[in-house]
């Protein structure tokens, strides 16, 4: 009588080498979707959003008290951040790169690009340059037609401007010297500049160039001590103009 | 006066790198990501890039270290096949008992030129794994034999 063997096949390295290549594979591809989905539907997820390349900083400022300001032009200004709103109101005739067109811009021109964020680079009433990205570009409020969803690269060079504003923009530091008139927390300290050292370290909100430089937002709480610090004479002075007020009423 | 190792190997192999090709590809992939991230000028999630640069580095880490764990050696008459890190195991196979050498490529393996190398002692023996141009090696052991029965 023969005897029946049976073999049976040892599969348990095998289903665990298996494993450990299917966690990886998932891994690898919940990787993918998780770059995917927070660099192109929810940026702001866990709000752990920040930019390599150093554009788009943390941007959240916690303890922030509004300010108002109406200042001098400064010499030179860089702005590199994002702004929800960039408006140009062009003087002179230039040709603008948008994406792979070049659009000539007359006097008078505006250009409105949505969701910017790059680098504008600013002396005096010429944009030195701008380079940066935005999701929509109007000119004289008519849309520019872009191929596909990337969004439309930017590029000027020398762009003489009227007007300039940027909506919701955060400000990683500004400083220079100027005159003018700081507000800050709604009028419960104003502050008046006369050829004095204007500096921020963090700012968002908006900020207008035209004849002067406007700003209507918020600094970091910590910045006022230093703004009061660069300017105790025009303090001391409204100070003494207030006691003299009082005494010549009595 | 030091005299050279009586027992040194004359040929030493570890398996192919080509071997985690794959691997490499999903580095390369990840990175292909960002770098469209960047191009599009997309924000870019900090812990999506910490955890691309972790997966490199464990997964670069991780393949040289498997590499470490399996060394061929051709010595005089013998073959000598070391597996392990710390508790190592060496199987000697003389080249006078192996009758046959089989070379055995998947298709994957054909494209990037290496695969495995099972050894006859006149039944299937031990198997030379992940091999940088097989061929090559099973011609180095097929001169070893006859060298050796000469």
């Amino acid at each position: 009588m023969s005897e029946e063997v049976e073999f049976v096949k040892d599969e348990k390295k095998a289903s665990g080498k298996f494993r450990w290549k299917l966690y990886l594979g998932l891994f690898f591809a919940g990787l993918l979707l998780f770059i995917g989905y927070t660099s192109f539907f929810n940026p702001d997820l866990m709000g752990l959003t920040g930019n390599v390349v150093g554009v788009d900083k943390e941007t959240v400022i916690e303890d922030a008290v509004g300010l108002n300001a109406r200042l001098g032009i400064p010499g030179s200004l860089v702005v590199d951040s994002n702004s929800d709103k960039l408006s140009i109101r062009v003087s002179e005739q230039i040709d603008f790169l948008i994406g792979d067109q070049k659009v000539s811009l007359s006097k008078g021109d505006s250009i409105v690009i949505d969701d910017f964020s790059g680098r504008v680079s600013v002396e005096g009433k010429t944009i030195v340059g701008l380079e940066g990205r935005g999701s929509r570009v109007f000119i004289d409020g008519l849309p520019i037609s872009h191929k596909s969803d990337l969004l439309i690269k930017l590029s000027v060079e020398g762009l003489g401007y009227s007007y300039m504003e940027f909506e919701n923009v955060y400000l990683e530091s500004l400083s220079y010297i100027t005159s003018g008139l700081v507000r800050i927390n709604e009028d419960k300290l104003v502050i008046r500049l006369d050829e004095e050292s204007f500096a921020i370290d963090r700012f968002k909100g908006d900020l207008t160039i035209s004849n002067d430089v406007r700003m209507d937002g918020k600094i970091d709480r910590n910045d006022v001590g230093n703004l009061v610090e660069d300017s105790d004479y025009s303090l001391e002075e409204e100070l003494e103009d207030d006691s003299e007020d009082e005494d010549s009423t009595k | 006066m030091f005299k050279k190792k009586s027992n040194a190997p004359k040929l030493r192999v570890r398996n192919s790198r080509k071997l985690y090709i794959p691997f490499y590809l999903m580095v390369v992939v990840l990175f292909g990501v960002i770098l469209y991230v960047q191009y599009v000028g997309r924000p870019l999630n900090n812990v999506a890039f910490s955890l691309v640069l972790v997966f490199t580095v464990v997964m670069l880490l991780a393949t040289e270290i498997h590499r470490l764990g399996n060394v061929y050696e051709i010595h005089d008459n013998s073959i000598v096949h070391s597996n392990g890190y710390l508790k190592v195991r060496s199987k000697r196979i003389e080249f006078g008992a192996l009758s046959d050498i089989d070379v055995e490529q998947t298709a994957w393996q054909r494209v990037f030129n290496f695969g495995d190398l099972i050894l006859f002692k006149f039944a299937e023996g031990p198997t030379l794994r992940n091999l940088n141009r097989p061929h090559d090696f099973a011609d180095i052991i097929e001169k070893e034999i006859v060298r050796t029965r000469e």
